[in-house]
Parts: structure tokens; sequence; C-alpha cells
């Protein structure tokens, strides 16, 4: 901490009008500014040397335990980036009261030595509205939190710092990959850390709203975030405005989804070259489930977390039979397709797990087409064969209706006697002269076989 | 494959049927619920569906049904409509996911063109899941 004790630090942070708050390199509180002791409600001899903690505080738990997971720096910040997180102050969530925190990592040439933080209050919700419905705002912020990514892969990583970026910046992003693949859910994230979050957060399907629905929202004055699903499918002139309207830089902040191939979509006329790169100012690509498939039980698990909402008992996971299904299993839907098998299976569970039999049926006979090996060589049918089997159980029919007589049985076959006489001959069928066969629903003499096993 | 289907929850049973008008030209089954429990039991049987969602007095129930809908069953659109112009519930409205927001001054004649979008958007991608 040579560079923190080489400077003048503490007296200029104690006149600092904004709450801050300095943390070593293991998380402790080194020192709290008297803004910070107002806000928070903790005297800073409380507040000096408490780890700040990961883990969320257990109902009823005291405020500095609370304070310690809210001032729990996000991934990219133990990662040496500086990063901003949005909380619900201690008691003050659901009546409005949101924290704005800013982490900046203290560093020297090689390692994280310290992080200072800065604590911004803001009214994330407006005033007018009543308590339930401020309730089931606060429902959102947790369950698009951009922290939920970084940490997880270099990849998300990644992720997680161009949406913070580009929320910051409020710049157009384009998010491309197959459908199903979080696309919404990112752009959702984007809004929750951007600086247009204050505003409301729209999400329009192309493919679905006529022009007249979708004017009022694309070119509206709105401070909010935009999330555009299928831009391809608006009407070229409103694409020639979009992009026009995405060069002034004005309304709300742009995110626009679509699928795997926008070069295609330009190729092929659907999608404007032009207002493809006005949108692509960030591009991020998401891959298909099928290539994250390391992330099935954590995805699992929340989706289950998520259909459990929904019922009044609780499934607690899967079967290793069903895992090795899910496994299996491409998920040509990604997410939306994994939820959706899971809110299925799970009304068909009977326990508290889902089995393979609770999975839809067409995906497990995917999955068995799938791993099943080189099929085996099919029977020969023999048609000749087969149609004199058939020809022959007809006579007999008829031959029995009609209690032996061949005249009669011809009748009844709707042929000539002489040719009867020829095919029972044919195939080895006689019936002794004078005699009447027996009732119908006795057997005959020769026995016969199905169809299928006739040799 | 069944009809698609329009559920409707309002108070006062005029926009059912004004749907269940519109829904003969279109081939919908139009259902009128008063109760969040069976708008959710019949957007859960897997066909094509759209929540049409009428604001009344009892806005906190509605917007409730509104984000466990969108939340629960996020492959089922919701088509919040009112007549009294609030920006404040209807930027709500789309923060909870509603796919379309039809408050004043958004004209209300917009609705059956938006229901018909949503619809055959849910119809043409009914086939791509897996059924049980």
């Amino acid at each position: 901490m040579a560079d923190l004790q080489g400077f003048r630090w503490q007296a200029y942070f104690q006149r600092a009008e904004e709450a801050l708050f300095l943390l070593d390199r293991r998380g402790r509180i080194l020192f709290v500014n008297p803004t910070w002791e107002t806000l928070t409600g903790v005297p800073a001899w409380q507040a000096r040397g408490l780890l700040v903690q990961r883990k969320k505080a257990t109902p009823g738990a005291d405020r500095t335990q609370v304070l310690a997971h809210l001032l729990y720096p996000p991934a990219e910040v133990r990662k040496g980036q500086a990063g901003r997180v949005r909380r619900p102050a201690p008691g003050g969530g659901a009546a409005g009261r949101w924290w704005d925190i800013e982490f900046s990592p203290l560093a020297d040439d090689h390692h994280l030595t310290g992080v200072l933080g800065r604590i911004r209050p803001v009214a994330a919700v407006p005033a007018s509205l009543p308590e339930p419905l401020l309730r089931l705002r606060q429902r959102l912020v947790h369950r698009f939190a951009i922290e939920e990514l970084a940490g997880r892969s270099p990849f998300w990583s990644r992720v997680a710092h161009q949406v913070r970026l580009a929320g910051r910046a409020g710049i157009p992003v384009l998010l491309v990959g197959e459908p199903g693949t979080g696309k919404h859910w990112l752009a959702r994230a984007l809004h929750a850390v951007g600086e247009r979050r204050e505003g409301p957060f729209y999400a329009l399907d192309c493919r679905c709203l006529p022009p007249q629905a979708l004017t009022p929202i694309l070119f509206s004055n709105s401070r909010g975030t935009l999330y555009l699903r299928d831009p391809a499918r608006l009407p070229r002139d409103l694409q020639a405005r979009l992009c026009e309207r995405l060069g002034a830089d004005e309304g709300p902040q742009v995110v626009a989804g679509c699928g795997s191939d926008p070069a295609g979509e330009i190729q092929s006329g659907r999608l404007l070259e032009e207002l493809y790169h006005a949108l692509a100012v960030v591009t991020i690509s998401l891959p298909p489930l099928r290539e994250r498939t390391d992330e099935l039980p954590r995805l699992v698990e929340q989706f289950l977390e998520r259909t459990n909402e929904d019922g009044d008992r609780r499934i607690l996971g899967l079967t290793p039979e069903a895992w090795e299904v899910v496994r299996a299993y491409r998920w040509p839907g990604n997410l939306t397709e994994l939820l959706a098998v899971l809110r299925e299976a799970r009304l068909r569970a009977r326990g508290d797990h889902i089995g393979f039999s609770d999975l839809p049926a067409p995906l497990r006979l995917a999955v068995r087409l799938a791993q099943t090996g080189e099929a085996p060589p099919e029977r020969p049918l023999n048609l000749d064969r087969i149609l004199q089997e058939a020809e022959r159980r007809l006579i007999l029919l008829a031959l029995r209706r009609a209690r032996g007589n061949r005249s009669r049985a011809a009748e009844i076959l709707g042929i000539w006697r002489p040719r009867l006489l020829r095919r029972m001959e044919a195939l080895g069928l006689t019936v002794p002269s004078g005699k009447r066969l027996a009732a119908p629903g006795l057997e005959l003499s020769e026995e016969t076989p199905p169809l299928d096993q006739a040799e | 494959m069944r009809q698609p289907l329009v559920v409707v929850y309002e108070a006062d049973g005029l926009l059912g049927l004004f749907l269940r008008r519109l829904s003969k030209g279109h081939g919908w089954t139009v259902r009128e619920v008063r109760r969040p429990s069976t708008c959710l039991r019949l957007l859960r049987q897997g066909r094509p569906g759209v929540l049409v969602l009428k604001l009344s007095k009892d806005v906190a129930t509605e917007m409730e049904l509104l984000e466990r809908v969108s939340w629960l069953l996020p492959e089922a659109a919701t088509i919040v409509v009112g007549e009294v112009e609030d920006p404040t519930l209807a930027a709500l409205a789309w923060d909870l996911g509603a796919a379309y927001v039809l408050l004043p001054p958004a004209p209300r004649e917009l609705l059956p063109e938006v229901v018909a979008g949503f619809l055959a958007r849910e119809t043409s991608h009914a086939g791509a899941a897996p059924t049980g």
C-alpha cells in the first residue's frame, strides 16, 4: 500500500462530498469518509476492518453484514478493471432507493493493492408508483444482473465488459446468434447497467408488429433502451429512417438482435447494409447451447428455480438418466427450448426429480436416434410370396363362408369358377369333393402363418 | 393443431366481446378470464397464445400477472391495453415485459393487427418446439 501511504489521501477524502470507502487487497475496509458514515448509518470505527462478502446477508442480519455484501466488488474489478453496479440500498430497495457503486482498482505493476469505492444514491424508480408496483420493479434488478456473467469464463467476462462499455456509452449494439441464445436477456442486462436505465426498456418484435405500432416507439424521444428483435423484418423505409435516427444519436439506445447470418440477410436484400453498419457499432455473438454444454448444470438449476415459482412443489434436479438425454440433445431451440422442456417435464414428474420418462418424447427419440449405431440390415420383403399368401387366405376365407362350395366361393371372390380352381391348384389348396368345410370360426386343416413370416 | 388462443384478462367483458367478434374471421379461440391463476393455466397449455391484459383499478394484480407471464411463460406475448393515458404505468408495463402497450395516445384500432401478428408468430413456431 506504499502508493496510498505516500499521498495525503485521507485529508482529501475526508472532505469529499461523495460517500467513499477504501478496501485493501483482501477486501477489508480500510477507510470510510464522513459522507459514507452518514449515508450508511455505520460509524467509521465499526466499519474499519469489516470484510466484504460475496454471500448475500441472511434476512434479519445486522446492517454491517448487509453492507459487507453490498460493497463486494464485481468480478471485473477483482481482475483489475473499473466497474459499476447498482444495488438496492439497505432497507431502501422497495421504496425506490438504490445505490450506484463505482469501484476503481488500485494496483502497482503486478498486483491489485486495493479498491476505491464511491457510492451515489439514486432514486431509480419514479416516486409516483405505489409500493406494490415498486416491489415488482425490484424483482427485475437481480434478474438481469450482468455480474452473473462476469467470472464464468474468459468469453463471458469479455461479453460482460463489452456490455458495460456499450451501456455506459449509449451506443448501438448488435447481438448475433441463433434464436433462443439469450439475446433478449443480454439486452436487458445492458439496459440495467446503461446510462439510459432510468427510462423504460422497450422490446419490439419486428416480425409481429405492424409499422403503425412500431413507428411511435422507434422514433420516440424516450431515454430508455430499445431492443429490436429481427430488424431485417422492418419495412425498408423504416430501416432507412432508423438508420438516419441512429446517425443523429437521438432517442433510446438501440440494441438489435438478429440471427446468426446477418451477411445473408444483407445479401438477400432483407436488411439494409447501411442499417447493419449503423447497428453494429459493437457486435456480440452468442454461441448456441450445444457449444455451452459445460454450462448446462448451472442453466438447468436456474431454469428449475424459475419453473418452481410457478408451482406448489419444488423440483430439485434431474435423474442421471434424464441428464444423459439433456447432455446428448443438440438443443436447436437453445435456451428457450431448454426452459420449455423443463417446464413441461416438471408437470409430469411425480417426485422431486425429473426423470427420463418425464422428458418430451421427441427429445428422447432424437437422442436415441443420434446415439444409434449403424442400423441393422432390413429384412427383404418378397412381394410375390406376400401376394400369394394373401390370395391363399382370401380363397380359404371364401371357401369357409361358402362351406366348401367352390361355385359359391368363386361368386364371393368375384371370379369365374375355373379360375378359382386353377388358383387353388397352383397354391396347393385342395378340398375333397362334396366335403363341406366347417362353420366359420373353426380352424382349417392348414396352418396359416402371419403374412410377414411367410416363406 | 388447435386454434391459436387469445386469453383476455379484464374486469368488464367489453374487450372480450370485441375480440370474440374478430376471432370468427381469424380462427382464434378467445377465452375470457377473471383470475390470474386461470390465465396462467390456459397459457401453459403449450398452444400458440397471446394474453390481452386490460388495465383497470386493480393495477397491482394486473401488473403482477404481466410480470409472472413474461417471466414464467416468455413465449406467450402479453399486450397491455388501457383507457387512461399514464406514461409511468406504460413504462412499467414495458419494463415488466409487455410485448406491446396500447395506452392512449396509441390508437386502440391497432389491437387486432397486433394480436394477429403475435399469433402468426406463435403459430409458425409451434411445430419447432418439442411436445410431449
